[in-house]
């Protein structure tokens, strides 16, 4: 069992201008845009907690994603393609899986590790699953994870980030708690299910990578989360209000 | 962060896949020999006329891959790479599927599918389930019965090593009770293209740590490492003994100028360890050949080791820098330096003036600061 110490859901778009809050937000990709506003926030709304998380720089983050830099790649590829030579050193460097996990350390001056699991429809839960079990094990106190996607279908982008701080000890300002994450390898009918249709199904954005679980809370005192590929496998998570 | 668990863990077997050779006899030898894996002339010679270090497609039987990347190849060589750990290990034998861990760091995954992506729909490409890299350690998962946590890590160069430390924590954890840790790529145009974009190439042949580094000249390939409870194997005889891993907070692709990043990544697994930088008798640096990297991490070295008494070597000298790859191999690179000391002796006969010890540190160091330092001991 894990608690939920903070959490945070942003969406933004590509146009979205967010020098105010750094300079570097101008050439920054949607992605992350979305990264530099959930940690923008995370700060502003408890300090203390996110000066606790960075005092050891021993305690990495975790940064989730699916696909990564999808605009930035598709330039990088399209331009070679074309042969439009050379490559846009903004746009190679933004392409790399890890860039919005890269800005967040820059911008905040942080030593902490930021290790990017790009586990595609897997990534919030393998996250989360391997970020419960190290705080079960007591080898860090407590994790931040980051989840995050980018959308490119009208040509400009969208992405959305959540921001999850789980803790191996409920703390005062606790909504939720993690109560069971594992993992399954059986075949029943799971209460989101992804499979190759389903992807296509639904936007190209199937159901494993919505995760809002403020909204969800506001009308379930409890609820669980199941993805599975085709094979039965996948995870499992029960999430209760505290 | 717990204390490192090197008491109980051991590293018990190891297999490479690199421009110089496919076992760990090959590569000493050549090493030995001064032989530099990187060739002139190669798939992307329209494109770079810089030396690249390529896979020999051939000896797993394929053709060279398309230059737009090919899934299916990058499938085959982690595949050689399971199969030669297993030869060595026995591991998928030994262990039931659930309590193995397959711990890859890659940077290239996912080219092929954004190829395939922007091909088949422009001016506003889709998404494919192949552009995600996650595909690749997907495929091997189900190829080889793999059931226990396995990640994907992608931290850019040094995703490798990164996943030593991953796969470390997992069974730490209890998770897992044996994982497979390691990383590699395979080289495409995207690649190519962007580190040229860059004009961090060298032109020539790379001289990395040296006082004539121009640049660095990009490889392809792998390795994997097998850590499992030291009760498990019949004579452990090497073990991870410490890991740092740190973001340097600077710049996205410039390293801290004075080392600072670096030398706190180091100094981590040091403390980790539990060793003084004096116990340490060899450094593997992450030595990529570009100026901004190679000045930062002699500073970084300098600051641990102020009188110079250190053996250094950059092991992308002879075998380029293969990104996702590179940490794993020059990782397992010190892991046979320990297991099999006979054929590296002449090796390093050139660092002869530092008396031995049987503590060797590996650096590894990405884009936007990401860096990892790991530290293994001998145990005969």
């Amino acid at each position: 069992m894990s608690y939920v110490h903070y959490y945070d859901y942003q969406r933004v778009r590509a146009e979205d201008n967010f020098t105010d809050f750094h300079p570097l937000a101008r050439r920054m990709s949607p992605l992350q845009k979305a990264g530099l506003m959930a940690w923008h926030h995370f700060t502003q709304n408890r300090k203390d907690l996110f000066a606790a998380l960075i005092s050891d720089a021993t305690v990495p983050f975790f940064y989730a994603t699916s696909f990564g830099e999808t605009r930035a790649i598709f330039d990088v590829a399209g331009s070679v393609i074309r042969k439009e030579l050379p490559v846009s050193p903004v746009s190679f460097q933004h392409s790399v899986e890890n860039a919005a996990a890269g800005y967040v350390t820059i911008i905040h001056k942080l030593n902490n590790a930021g290790i990017t699991l790009p586990n595609g429809f897997f990534a919030l839960d393998k996250g989360l699953f391997f970020a419960d079990k190290l705080l079960k094990a007591n080898i860090y106190a407590s994790l931040i994870l980051m989840f995050a996607n980018e959308f490119p279908f009208d040509g400009k982008g969208t992405a959305e980030v959540e921001l999850i701080v789980l803790g191996a000890n409920k703390e005062g300002q606790n909504h939720f708690k993690l109560s069971l994450i594992e993992t399954i390898e059986h075949t029943p009918p799971p209460s989101a299910e992804f499979t190759r249709d389903a992807w296509k199904r639904d936007a190209q954005k199937p159901e494993s990578l919505y995760f809002p679980l403020m909204k969800l809370s506001s009308k379930l005192n409890s609820f669980e989360r199941c993805v599975q590929d085709e094979s039965g496998h996948g995870y499992l998570s029960k999430w209760e209000l505290t | 962060m717990a204390s490192s668990p090197y008491n109980i863990l051991t590293i018990s077997g190891s297999s490479i896949a690199s421009c110089l050779g496919f076992s760990f006899d090959d590569v000493a030898r050549r090493m030995s020999n001064q032989e530099v894996g990187l060739k002139k002339s190669h798939r992307f010679s329209d494109w770079l006329a810089a030396p690249v270090g390529e896979l020999d497609f051939s000896y797993l039987g394929s053709s060279a891959p398309s230059l737009y990347g090919d899934s299916a190849i990058f499938d085959k060589v982690l595949a050689f790479l399971l199969d030669e750990l297993n030869k060595q290990t026995s591991v998928f034998t030994r262990y039931k599927p659930e309590e193995i861990g397959l711990f890859i760091g890659m940077t290239t995954g996912g080219v092929p599918g954004t190829f395939e992506a922007v091909q088949a729909s422009t001016p506003h490409p889709k998404l494919n389930l192949e552009m995600q890299s996650h595909q690749r350690l997907e495929k091997a998962c189900r190829d080889f019965a793999i059931k226990g946590f396995s990640t994907t890590i992608s931290t850019a160069c040094s995703s490798g090593a990164l996943a030593a430390i991953l796969g470390q924590q997992a069974i730490e954890a209890g998770i897992i009770k044996t994982a497979i840790v390691g990383g590699m790529d395979i080289l495409n145009l995207v690649t190519i293209c962007g580190f040229d974009g860059l004009q961090l190439i060298d032109a020539d042949h790379c001289q990395p740590m040296s006082l004539h580094n121009q640049g660095l000249n990009l490889s392809e390939g792998g390795a994997l490492l097998l850590l499992e409870a030291k009760q498990n194997v019949s004579e452990p005889i090497c073990t991870l003994r410490g890991y740092g891993m740190c973001s340097e907070g600077y710049h996205f692709t410039q390293p801290e100028p004075n080392g600072l990043g670096m030398a706190l990544s180091m100094n981590m697994a040091l403390q980790n360890a539990g060793l003084t930088a004096n116990e340490i008798s060899y450094v593997s640096a992450h030595g990529t050949g570009t100026f901004a990297n190679d000045k930062s991490e002699k500073a970084a070295i300098a600051l641990l080791w102020p009188e110079e008494n250190i053996r250094v070597d950059a092991p992308k000298k002879y075998l380029g820098h293969s990104l996702g790859g590179c940490g794993a191999i020059e990782l397992a690179l010190c892991v046979d330096m320990l297991m099999e000391p006979s054929r590296w002796s002449s090796y390093l006969q050139k660092f002869s003036h530092r008396e031995s010890t049987p503590y060797l540190l590996s650096n590894s160091f990405g884009f936007g600061g990401s860096n990892v330092s790991l530290i293994v001991e001998g145990l005969t």
